[in-house]
């Protein structure tokens, strides 16, 4: 999925960004606003969306001097479907940490990091993760492989990215610190999942 | 001359404001860390907490709304930051805990507390923390 496009999942079209655009505030926006909120396409597309959006009643429109204000219609029957397009970022923050927590053993810190950690990705963008495995744990361990292979797997179909992750132990951090530009990355970029950042960033920076 | 209570921000803005907002909180637990005792260094560590929470949620705005409020003007960041869905307002309610320490640790005789100093962490963590997810759908 592109994680900056959600509604592309279901249909590539102006009319679901300005959806997901309309759905992340409380507010009225003017097409100017809701435009450059958009980011791409002209002026006169997204006016013509709105317009659209209107005739279906997704969305509102009220006159305001010579302009229009539009928002979301939040009683609109398709309105929790759009709210929970818009949020599909969130839920994969949230499925992830849920994933994780859940096992057994689980690992001392866990980052969502890379493109869609910096907001950067598309749909052909990978989902990078960093598990840091407890010392107590062996690489090798049986119940721990087996729990890599199925977040890979879960997280690749729940967003149609190939997720990827990258595993190092404990111990490796403090040898690591400094020389592995991946590790510097997360510490920089990281989304908390399990564990704590900073934590992480610690381990990497032992002489502080 | 009136000024506007908002200023439009783009991908720059976001990136920069959400650079300042790591840099402040990490400072504050740097800080905390070397401190003999951390009441001796009380406000200087809240009001990094604070700073980091104001830049936190003028990422999260410009996310969503493509504008942040304009610096001194609390109120209206408090205001701006509850429109943000699905949890502006409580987001907001953050905020506002937040500014509402601003000048007892910048500007006041009296030290803040340690209660004060335990909440500006958890809220300025709390902002922090959805700012950075909030990127993500950028």
């Amino acid at each position: 999925m592109d994680f900056s496009r959600p509604f592309h999942v279901v249909s590539p079209s102006l009319d679901g960004d300005v959806l997901a655009v309309l759905s992340r505030a409380d507010a009225t926006l003017t097409g100017a606003q809701v435009h450059r909120l958009v980011g791409h396409s002209s002026d006169e597309g997204v006016r013509k969306a709105l317009e659209r959006l209107v005739q279906q009643g997704t969305v509102e429109r009220e006159a305001a001097g010579a302009a229009y204000l539009y928002s979301l219609n939040r009683e609109h029957l398709a309105a929790r479907w759009i709210e929970g397009l818009t949020d599909l970022s969130r839920q994969l923050v949230e499925r992830l940490r849920e994933n994780l927590m859940s096992w057994r053993p689980r690992p001392a810190i866990g980052l969502l990091f890379g493109s869609v950690a910096r907001g950067e990705a598309t749909k052909d963008s990978d989902l990078d993760l960093l598990l840091i495995r407890p010392d107590s744990v062996d690489g090798d361990d049986p119940t721990w492989r087996s729990q890599v292979l199925e977040l890979q797997r879960a997280a690749t179909a729940w967003t149609g990215n190939e997720a990827r992750v990258i595993e190092y132990a404990e111990r490796e951090l403090v040898d690591f610190a400094g020389r592995e530009p991946v590790l510097e990355r997360a510490a920089t970029e990281g989304i908390e999942l399990v564990g704590s950042l900073r934590v992480f960033r610690r381990a990497l920076r032992p002489d502080l | 001359m009136n000024h506007p209570k908002t200023i439009p921000c783009d991908r720059r803005t976001i990136d920069g404001r959400f650079r300042k907002a790591d840099q402040f909180l990490e400072a504050a637990e740097t800080i905390r860390e070397f401190a003999g005792e951390e009441a001796e260094i009380g406000d200087a560590y809240v009001t990094l907490c604070i700073h980091s929470g104001i830049a936190a949620a003028d990422v999260i705005c410009c996310v969503a709304l493509g504008k942040h409020a304009r610096g001194q003007d609390h109120l209206e960041a408090v205001a701006l930051l509850g429109t943000v869905r699905p949890d502006g307002q409580r987001l907001g309610q953050a905020l506002s805990a937040l500014l509402g320490m601003k000048h007892r640790a910048g500007y006041a005789a009296e030290p803040v507390n340690a209660d004060q100093r335990k909440r500006a962490w958890r809220n300025a963590e709390r902002l922090l923390s959805v700012a950075r997810e909030r990127r993500v759908g950028m």
